[in-house]
């Protein structure tokens, strides 16, 4: 279920994480910034996030996979878009008890706004599957986040797969034995819920004490960071000014 | 309620993220208090299961299924700061390892489901404490309300931001957004209630508010 970490060896393992992360910020914050219905610029968008993807020597495939694996869920927040916006109706269908009317605005918004998101969740997949958690960890580390959080992060990551695992096996038991009224399986749902919180805290417990034992003092030992050279810096310049170029377009 | 990216406009953007950068700020230094010592590592596992936790759908009829948030659970089980830092983290994870929720939104998302979903369901809870009493029934009652009002406080901050960055009109998404997640709400409410009991009957002394209670 959770999407492996990408372990290959290529030119964007050499790339420093934080210029990559500081290149998709970038990216996702002028996609951001565009009108909603310059649409020719989404295209050049895309072309510059396939560049991205094909220099890491990323197959397209899976990552362009991996991006529509959300969608769902941001089609759902963006459903109704096209129904409550002004302007001139375009279609008008009476259901009864309630009248829908899709204007041209609304529909503009709705296209727009899922493109915009569309590209926004490639350039992230594009960052995260050409970085793995873990080195972006190191990255958002190097850019300055307090150290707290960096360890935490790697310790959920950690731990996700242990607890899942476990939360699955609680589950499956659970099916083979409980079934009946919708009541019940809340009842069920919820103690094991309530099974899998007591065994994770106990767990933390037990791995904190076994860090204690060699010499833990509440300080982890820093993750090595990578040196930001010169082909990060080309990186970084070369991919700035290729978003500059293409939000300039918008403006056309 | 995941907001993706492209929703919100540069404003909305901008202020949610320095609210949410304070807060979780704070809330990193508070949880070091709550958890008596730098418990790092139990926080960490304690997030992993938040994530499970999440994973686990639970039917609720007609054919859908819905999950835990698990920000009302954690800050009854665990106080409200140190839920605020858990389910920041867990948010950022599901933004970097599912795309899910955006990285320029995070910091609305933590503002919704992290901040104002812990603290609003620990004041909740504790208000209703004093008025229902403290006794089993009653605390569930609380558990239920809290759960419940974190799920729709959170959604309607969520359809304010929205509303505000100009992609729908506040007055249709207000009603719609919070309405829905009123319905949702209850699969909330209903399972971290069984959850609390559950386990108030295994590890009582795990409940943090409980303790709190006592003394």
């Amino acid at each position: 279920m959770i999407p492996s970490d990408y372990s290959g060896e290529d030119i964007s393992r050499r790339l420093d994480p934080r210029a990559k992360l500081l290149v998709t910020i970038a990216l996702i914050f002028s996609l951001v910034l565009l009108p909603k219905d310059s649409f020719p610029v989404y295209g050049l968008y895309l072309l510059l996030i396939i560049t991205f993807i094909l220099l890491s020597h990323l197959l397209l495939i899976p990552v362009l996979k991996r991006s529509l694996v959300v969608m769902p869920f941001v089609l759902l927040v963006a459903v109704f878009l096209p129904f409550v916006s002004e302007g001139e109706v375009i279609f008008q269908r009476d259901l009864g008890f309630i009248m829908i009317e899709v204007t041209d605005m609304g529909l503009g918004t709705f296209i727009g706004v899922l493109l915009k998101s569309w590209l926004s969740v490639l350039a992230l997949s594009w960052l995260v599957m050409s970085t793995g958690f873990i080195n972006l960890v190191k990255g958002l580390e190097g850019l300055k986040v307090p150290r707290l959080f960096t360890t935490l992060l790697l310790f959920i990551y950690r731990y996700i797969f242990v607890i899942f695992d476990e939360a699955v096996r609680l589950r499956q038991a659970m099916e083979s034995r409980s079934f009946g009224s919708l009541w019940l399986k809340v009842k069920a749902t919820g103690s094991i819920l309530g099974v899998l919180f007591i065994r994770s805290y106990e767990r933390g417990e037990r791995v904190y004490q076994a860090m204690l034992a060699r010499g833990y003092d509440g300080q982890l030992k820093g993750l090595k960071s990578n040196e930001f050279g010169l082909a990060d810096t080309c990186f970084v310049s070369f991919s700035l000014v290729g978003i500059a170029l293409v939000s300039l377009v918008s403006l056309l | 309620m995941h907001i993706p990216d492209g929703f919100l406009n540069t404003a909305t953007v901008a202020t949610t993220m320095v609210i949410s950068a304070g807060g979780v700020g704070v809330a990193a230094r508070m949880a070091g208090k709550e958890m008596e010592e730098k418990k790092v590592p139990l926080m960490g596992v304690l997030g992993a299961f938040v994530f499970a936790g999440q994973m686990l759908n639970f039917p609720i009829g007609i054919g859908t299924s819905g999950h835990l948030v698990g920000a009302a659970l954690m800050s009854i089980l665990l106080g409200p700061w140190s839920a605020a830092l858990v389910m920041s983290l867990v948010i950022i994870i599901q933004c970097f390892i599912f795309q899910d929720g955006g990285l320029l939104a995070l910091g609305a998302n933590i503002l919704n489901m992290s901040l104002i979903a812990s603290f609003s369901s620990y004041f909740i809870y504790r208000l209703s404490g004093r008025a229902f009493g403290h006794l089993p029934r009653g605390n569930l009652i609380g558990v239920f309300l809290a759960a419940w009002s974190s799920v729709v406080l959170a959604s309607a901050a969520c359809a304010l931001e929205l509303g505000f960055s100009g992609v729908v009109p506040l007055g249709v998404a207000l009603p719609a957004i919070t309405g829905v997640h009123a319905l949702i709400g209850i699969g909330e409410g209903l399972i971290t209630a069984v959850v609390i009991s559950f386990v108030r009957a295994v590890r009582p002394d795990l409940i943090k508010s409980r303790v709190e209670m006592v003394r």
